[in-house]
């Protein structure tokens, strides 16, 4: 009996019986080759959507591994927190537990440097560009023009990845060309800044020679996010600012162990590269004069919150006229999802709180009043004016206007501000954020330096809270108003003061403020040099917060003094009818008793202790300007020279 | 028939009611008993020249004759644990064999099985044949074993092809007897108790220690001193709980009831071996029938039924029938949770286990779900099904009408196992109440969490895994002597099917193989094999491979210069020498890779262009490159031994043997530049050496009436790593090229920093902040800081051992006897990491009392340990020599008493034929280090079990 079973079961088995070789094929799977690949039109058009899946999205947004570029993932953090403008407060971040601690060294694993030289996806991508353009010229069904195209984004993703990585590291090794495993030689060793700075520009000029101005409008909204002739040539602007920078542009390398080192000096001090950026910035504009298309958008009223909103529709909104090239992340951002943990885990509103990104009282500080005129804390003070520095009125009585400079609402949550901006109408509806000492958002979270409202200020740039429930994040790669910035910044470093102020106007204008000269009359902008570099650079971390500034300005300028600055967050503490120090709740307190939501306050900048920087007691080595390169690839010995310092 | 009814009816008793001795003893006693002669302290029936064998021949050889390194265990010697399965029973048996015991749970034990210890990169997992089809050993019951026979050099595994690189161990079962009649019927009760449970902290060290952690990192204190005065008092057990969550969750025994009923006979043309067994567990879990309708303890019950039969169609031809099926189920307490990870992580302090009004215990930090008396008890339960059926068919034809010797054969074998799923659990309401306020040193407020929901017990059932395999094999063999001269020669083919559930795990092997076993006057013995083997694991091209190997053995005490040596009774040198391949795939990630013979294109993530995110493109992303030139890894095996009989009595049998493993596949990565941007290709890059000699003795001697027997197996396993293509290290102490396989790599500690003088003046150490009490390193590389770069190799592998030691000892007098079997291992090492036992306290688990006993304070700078944290400590908490701890020990595997029934009192009966009386103990001692916990499985899993045993076993 059992017999018969075990017979009929083995002949109940569909699979064939094979004899012979023909049993050793192998089941087919679901996996295709390069030849493949690039024998099929619409395959070799998938291929270069992977390029752009490979790009750079700054908001650190899931946990992820294998292949997930690392500087997505929270648990490394972004490298915005290591300026003077923000500070982290969650021990799991490698920018808490390996930075601020001051321990980070060369002998890095996983998660732990700020851009991870191997995982970040930007090798890969580069293979793949070279692969693709090696071999897009043999594909059967493309057109010349869209061969031509192909190659041109290709080329501009390879020369975005190696910026990424230039900005962190210097110089790196050059590849031209795709390898095999199988070539003779892998000698790679770090190309110099110049080397590596004229490799990018080539393959940008390359390819803006052959890309359109702007996505065809008819396709914008389905083909938006392709790399463009205007973002070709503004990220070479980019790219010739950093180069022409103090870090590597100067008298002295940054770290006197770099002195003979072409990969991290330029050796010398050499104002023509100050001008080769200058003229970049012109080229760009007289393009973007005669083609258009991109511009800033503007506000549709006069009020504080309607320029606010022209600024947040800017940077936020998708399709926006200022965006110049956009990242996307591959998974889709249904708010506060599981997978798009960047709400999840950073928004103040959220519990978690975990990689919130506090503003500092120097960044709130740096913004100025709604007029254009500087905030001065001191003066507010002696004036008795601290308790309108954010804005006046209450909820209740439907009068609260801003007093600062509307973007500072959309960089730092402040206290008494509304918690929903409208989309259209740039009204301000909602309960006001309690920031004080024990107020209904805040808890005593500015006491205890802990989560979102560590510093008394929360972040909201790429949040919004419940402005952006179901909507899509986007990361402006490039965007209108840095160019204007970055202009300004070569003028004024060629001499042009004058037409420096010009262009930084145009950025200030959009958000109702005077003109940078006429709202500084005693700094002698017009002449004094430093004193309006000062100002651009102020301006560009009002304008580009949380957008991959304010950090790399200060490696930049190797601001060694402002990394070594001990830095402030606001308590506010709630007074009662006598003035004494109250840690009630409004809202979720004693609203209900009838009490008028308070509008009375003592501040209090505070030092920041938890946690605390090296830098801040022992002192800023150069060293950290860059990144050291993980010891497991320099012990490789193909060339890969260390930074110095590490 | 009857009686096999009788044993399914019991079952079904059983299952309603937990019992019983009684009603068994009542069924069985219906028939008359008898008992097994074979059953001495010998252990064997015959002399050790004349053991068989089993290589995998079509004729089984003597010992004598053989020119393999093979070692054999008899049935009788591993029926002694009261075990699940074989694989269980092997501890401390077989010359070679390395058996280490891995978990306490009764469901999941099994072992982990090694033969030479550890010898590639690549994994050193033996083959396991069941009556010479490679077959799961978790279903075979010790008590239907014959032999287990230990296949060691490439002579005797080179008829496994691509399977047999890292030794063979080979069960056959039970067969008829022509023209008798036996019935075997045994009974064995088995008493489990878990000897090391771990120790936890009571409520008030708990909170003494929480806080001493938290004031440690610079944090406020958890419990006031009210608190911990309430801790202490036990005033207010539901607000400041003091739970022993061990006592409140488990009892301390549990039982097995293992029921064997056998047939075994034959008449003159047919042979049969019929097996029913069944096997019961019942855990520890204290209140399991706290629910209507069902008991949530943990369970586990077996029902084997073998069916082993020889027939002689003719007078030449043989068919042989196996078969085996078997049913088995499990139950455990909620959706397979695990009680004792729980058990690791709860602080006595946490959470009452019920609130007064009977609500489950459970709050914001330690929710119900982590309550293991409630979810032993309010999340139902969850079962696991095992259905398998084995059988093979092997048909022979004597064509000596051709020939004279020779022979043909075909073998057949259907082998299906599938695991089933069922999930009843349910989930409950929990709560607790904070005390939010105090006044004059009594709890005033408090507020009340509620957390979870009742729900309904869950339907989801699924099929989680099926294996199943086919084994097809024709042979021809011929055997003939020609004066002096005897052969032995065979030719066979086999092919197998093997498939597990999941896409693309098909894989297809066969094997051609020519074998020939020469004899010249029955002393001078040689044999060569070639195998061919082919794989569809392998690339394209490089599917062949051939194994040749050669072997020869000489009984020098035949010879005539040795017949006056008295003491010699039996003496053969052998010797072998072979290439063995293996179709093993490059593994990354712990998971096979296939199709390394090309660079493979796979789909890539989605990328939207849109502004709606709604028409995203998909994409192509770039697979490993691919290996070119592949081949595949090879063994180069030598082996030199002598198996003697000396002293009438004594029998040794001495091995050594040396193995070069190359050709293994090792990423390359370390050896590309990363700016190439590809992922580096597997390479068969890997050498692996290993070494080693094998001691196995024997003695057996009567004085007067009694009759003594002692034996001892050692084993001593070394191995290195001559390749791995590891990447390029900047200090030699970081290189693992040049040291053994899984070797413990880490910091070397060098005690505790004493205060914050003694950390600034030592070479800053690069993980994180340091505190007085952190551990404080050895700089071993000199560059005057301590990080990464210092560590280095600390101790030997924590997988297997080197060194494998066993013996016995037995005597018997008048139907009264005793044995005993000890095990050890040596050169062997663990790292404590047991969360809460040695590291505790981190996110919110507890703390060993054994730990808190010896941690670092300012008053105990000499201790074993560092501080207390309560948060992950980069600095301490990682491989450091402080964790290491010598894992060898000596454990009493098992000893026994009997009494048999004298044949004269039997004969009376004129049923029985033999009768036994035992009882028996397992790991009743183990001498060791770690102590606390024992040292073959000391994580936050179910402890070890040791067991008393007794039973009943008789023959009609």
């Amino acid at each position: 009996m059992a017999t018969c079973m075990s017979i009929s079961a083995l002949f109940s088995c569909v699979d064939d019986v094979k004899f012979g070789d023909a049993f050793l094929e192998k089941a087919p799977g679901g996996s295709v080759t390069k030849d493949t690949v690039f024998n099929n039109a619409e395959y070799t058009r998938q291929f270069l959507t992977s390029l752009y899946s490979y790009q750079y999205y700054g908001l650190p947004y899931y946990n992820g591994s294998g292949d997930f570029p690392e500087a997505n993932n929270p648990y490394v953090g972004k490298c915005e927190v290591l300026s003077d403008c923000w500070h982290a407060n969650w021990s799991g971040s490698a920018m808490y537990n390996r930075y601020y601690s001051g321990s980070h060294t060369a002998g890095y694993g996983r998660l732990a440097d700020k851009w991870h030289y191997i995982t970040n996806r930007v090798w890969q991508a580069v293979r793949a560009g070279w692969l693709l353009i090696e071999n897009v010229d043999g594909v059967p069904g493309l057109s010349n023009e869209e061969k031509l195209s192909i190659k041109a984004e290709a080329k501009c993703i390879i020369a975005a990845r190696y910026f990424d990585t230039f900005r962190h590291y210097g110089g790196i090794p050059i590849i031209k060309a795709s390898f095999s495993g199988t070539d003779a030689s892998y000698d790679m060793p770090r190309g110099s800044v110049e080397e590596t700075v004229n490799f990018m520009v080539g393959l940008l000029d390359e390819a803006a020679a052959s890309l359109p101005w702007n996505v065809d409008e008819s396709e914008a909204s389905n083909e938006e996010g392709h790399w463009t002739k205007a973002a070709a040539m503004a990220l070479k602007c980019r790219i010739l600012l950093f180069a022409a920078s103090p870090l590597f542009n100067d008298t002295e390398p940054y770290h006197t162990d770099g002195t003979n080192n072409p990969a991290v000096w330029y050796g010398a001090y050499k104002p023509e590269l100050w001008t080769r950026c200058k003229n970049a910035c012109a080229e760009f504009f007289t393009e973007l004069n005669k083609n258009g298309h991109y511009e800033l958008v503007q506000a549709t009223g006069v009020r504080p919150q309607d320029y606010r909103l022209a600024y947040r529709k800017g940077y936020a909104t998708m399709g926006s006229s200022e965006i110049l090239l956009r990242v996307s992340v591959t998974t889709t951002d249904a708010f506060k999802s599981g997978y798009y943990s960047w709400h999840q885990w950073s928004d103040p509103l959220m519990s978690v709180q975990r990689t919130s990104y506090c503003p500092t009282q120097e960044y709130v500080e740096m913004f100025p009043w709604a007029d254009g005129t500087p905030f001065d804390w001191d003066k507010t003070a002696a004036d008795g004016k601290l308790d309108q520095m954010f804005l006046t009125g209450t909820v209740a009585k439907g009068n609260i206007t801003l007093t600062r400079d509307p973007r500072l609402y959309e960089e730092a949550i402040v206290n008494g501000q509304q918690k929903t901006l409208d989309w259209t109408t740039g009204n301000m509806s909602g309960q006001s954020f309690e920031m004080w000492v024990g107020g209904t958002d805040a808890q005593l979270r500015p006491e205890t330096q802990s989560g979102a409202y560590g510093t008394g200020y929360a972040p909201i740039k790429f949040l919004m809270g419940d402005d952006m429930l179901r909507q899509y994040t986007e990361w402006p790669y490039l965007r209108l108003s840095e160019m204007y910035l970055t202009y300004a910044e070569a003028l004024l470093q060629t001499g042009d003061l004058a037409g420096a102020i010009k262009q930084v106007d145009v950025v200030r204008s959009r958000v109702g403020l005077g003109g940078l000269a006429e709202c500084n009359p005693t700094k002698n902008l017009k002449s004094d040099k430093s004193a309006l570099l000062q100002e651009i650079l102020r301006e560009r971390v009002c304008e580009l917060g949380m957008e991959d500034c304010r950090f790399f300005d200060m490696i930049r300028y190797k601001m060694k003094d402002r990394f070594e600055k001990q830095l402030h967050g606001l308590r506010i503490y709630r007074l009662d009818a006598s003035g004494n120090r109250v840690k009630t709740a409004w809202y979720n307190g004693d609203r209900k008793n009838g009490v008028e939501m308070p509008t009375t306050f003592e501040y209090e900048r505070f030092e920041i202790s938890a946690p605390t920087r090296y830098w801040w007691t022992n002192g800023f080595d150069p060293k950290w300007y860059l990144s050291p390169f993980p010891q497991t690839e320099v012990n490789k010995g193909y060339g890969l020279v260390q930074n110095p310092g590490w | 028939m009857r009686k096999l009814y009788s044993i399914c009816k019991l079952k079904v008793i059983m299952k309603k009611k937990n019992i019983i001795i009684p009603a068994f003893l009542a069924v069985v006693s219906l028939q008359g008993f008898a008992q097994e002669a074979n059953d001495s302290i010998l252990g064997k029936s015959t002399s050790f020249s004349n053991q068989p064998v089993h290589v995998g021949y079509n004729s089984t050889q003597r010992l004598e004759e053989s020119t393999s390194s093979a070692s054999i265990i008899y049935g009788d010697q591993i029926n002694k644990r009261g075990a699940k399965n074989v694989t269980t029973s092997l501890y401390g048996q077989g010359l070679g064999l390395t058996a280490l015991q891995e978990s306490g749970s009764y469901t999941k034990q099994s072992s982990a099985l090694y033969i030479r210890g550890l010898q590639s990169l690549s994994g050193s997992t033996p083959l396991i044949l069941v009556d010479g089809i490679e077959r799961d050993l978790d279903f075979i019951t010790p008590e239907e074993v014959e032999s287990v026979t230990i296949l060691k050099d490439a002579a005797a595994v080179a008829l496994y092809g691509y399977k047999g690189i890292n030794g063979v161990l080979h069960v056959v079962t039970k067969r008829g007897k022509y023209n008798s009649k036996e019935i075997n019927v045994s009974y064995d009760h088995v008493i489990n108790w878990q000897a090391r449970r771990p120790k936890f902290a009571d409520a008030y060290t708990y909170g003494n220690a929480i806080n001493e952690a938290l004031k440690n990192d610079g944090q406020a204190i958890r419990y006031s001193d009210d608190e911990l005065n309430a801790f202490r008092s036990g005033k207010y057990p539901y607000l400041y709980p003091n739970v022993d969550w061990v006592k409140e969750t488990f009892k301390d025994t549990g039982a097995s009831n293992i029921y064997n009923v056998s047939f075994r006979g034959g008449g003159s043309k047919f042979r049969y071996y019929a097996l029913a067994n069944l096997t019961n567990n019942s855990g520890f879990i204290a209140n399991p029938n706290m629910n209507v309708g069902y008991s949530t303890q943990d369970m586990y019950s077996k029902a084997n039924l073998r069916t082993n039969l020889d027939i002689d169609l003719t007078p030449k031809t043989k068919l042989i029938v196996n078969l085996l099926g078997t049913l088995s189920e499990s139950r455990v307490p909620g959706d397979d949770i695990n009680l004792w990870n729980m058990i690791y992580s709860l602080p006595s302090a946490a959470i009452p286990a019920r609130l007064e009004d009977g609500t489950w215990g459970g709050s914001s930090i330690w929710p119900g779900t982590s309550n293991p008396v409630a979810m032993s008890q309010a999340a139902a339960y969850s079962k696991g099904h095992n259905y398998s059926l084995f059988a093979d068919m092997k048909l022979s034809q004597d064509l000596s009408s051709i020939t004279p010797g020779l022979r043909a054969h075909v073998l057949m074998a259907y082998d299906n196992i599938s695991n089933y799923w069922e999930n009843h659990s349910k989930t409950f309401v929990y709560g607790s109440n904070a005390v939010t306020g105090w006044a004059n040193g009594e709890p005033t407020t408090t507020q009340y969490y509620k957390g979870g929901a009742d729900t309904g017990m869950g339907t989801e059932s699924n099929i989680i895994g099926w294996n199943r395999a086919l084994n097809l094999a024709g042979s021809v063999d011929y055997t003939n002597n020609f004066g002096d001269h005897s052969l032995y020669s065979q030719l066979k083919w086999d092919y197998e099917y093997r498939n597990t559930k999941g896409l693309n795990h098909t894989w297809y092997r066969q094997n051609a193989s020519l074998y020939a076993h020469y004899g010249y006057k029955a002393r001078y013995y040689a044999d060569v094999t070639l195998v061919a083997s082919q794989s569809n694991k392998l690339a394209p091209g490089h599917k062949w491979a051939y194994s040749p190997t050669i072997s020869a053995a000489w009984v020098m005490s035949k010879e005539d210069f040795m017949k006056d040596i008295s003491f010699i009774d039996f003496l053969k040198v052998r010797a072998s020498f072979g290439i063995i391949n293996v179709d093993k795939l490059p593994i990354s990630d712990d998971t096979e890779q296939e199709g390394y013979w090309e660079q493979v294109y796979t789909g890539g993530s989605y990328y939207p262009f849109d502004t709606g995110y709604s028409v995203g493109t998909s994409s192509w992303t770039l697979g490993r490159l691919a290996s070119l030139n592949s081949t595949h890894e090879k063994a180069y095996k030598y082996n030199f031994g002598v198996d003697a009989t000396l002293f009438n009595g004594l029998n040794l049998m001495i091995d050594g043997y040396y193995q070069r493993r190359s050709d293994i596949w090792v990423s390359s990565s370390g050896q590309y530049s990363s700016v190439l941007g590809f992922t580096a290709p597997f390479e068969n890059g890997g050498i692996v050496d290993s070494w080693g000699v094998e001691v196995g003795a024997d003695y057996t001697k009567n004085i007067g009436e009694v009759a003594f027997n002692i034996g001892a197996n050692f084993t001593y396993n070394k191995n290195k790593v001559i390749e791995m293509m590891e990447e390029p290290r900047l200090y030699s102490n970081l290189k693992q090229t040049g040291n053994a396989l899984n070797q413990i790599y880490g910091l070397k500690a060098i005690g505790f920093f004493k205060d914050q003088a003694d950390i600034d003046a030592s070479p800053v150490q690069q993980f994180g902040t340091v505190k007085p009490g952190d551990i404080k390193y050895q700089d071993i590389n000199g560059d005057q800081k301590i990080d990464e770069n210092d560590k280095c190799d600390l101790a030997y592998s924590n997988v297997v051992p080197e060194i494998y030691y066993s013996f016995r000892l037995g005597a018997e007098w008048k139907g009264v006897g005793f044995n005993a079997l000890f095990q050890g291992t040596g050169n062997y090492s663990a790292i404590l990491n047991t969360k809460s036992v040695y590291w505790p306290l981190i996110n919110n688990t507890t703390i060993s009392q054994h730990y808190y006993d010896n941690r670092w304070t300012e008053d105990n700078m000499n201790a074993k340990y560092p501080r207390l944290t309560s948060q992950s400590n980069e600095n301490n908490y990682q491989n450091n020599s402080v964790w290491v701890e010598d894992r060898s020990f000596l454990k009493l595997r098992t000893v026994e008493l009997y009494y048999k029934l004298p044949a004269s009192l039997l004969s009376k009966t004129k049923i029985m034929k033999g009768a036994k009386v035992y009882v028996r103990g397992t790991d009743l001692l183990c001498f060791d280090h770690i102590k606390i916990a024992d040292p073959e499985s000391y994580g936050a899993t179910s402890p070890l079990t040791r067991s008393v045993l007794a039973g009943l076993a008789v023959e009609f």
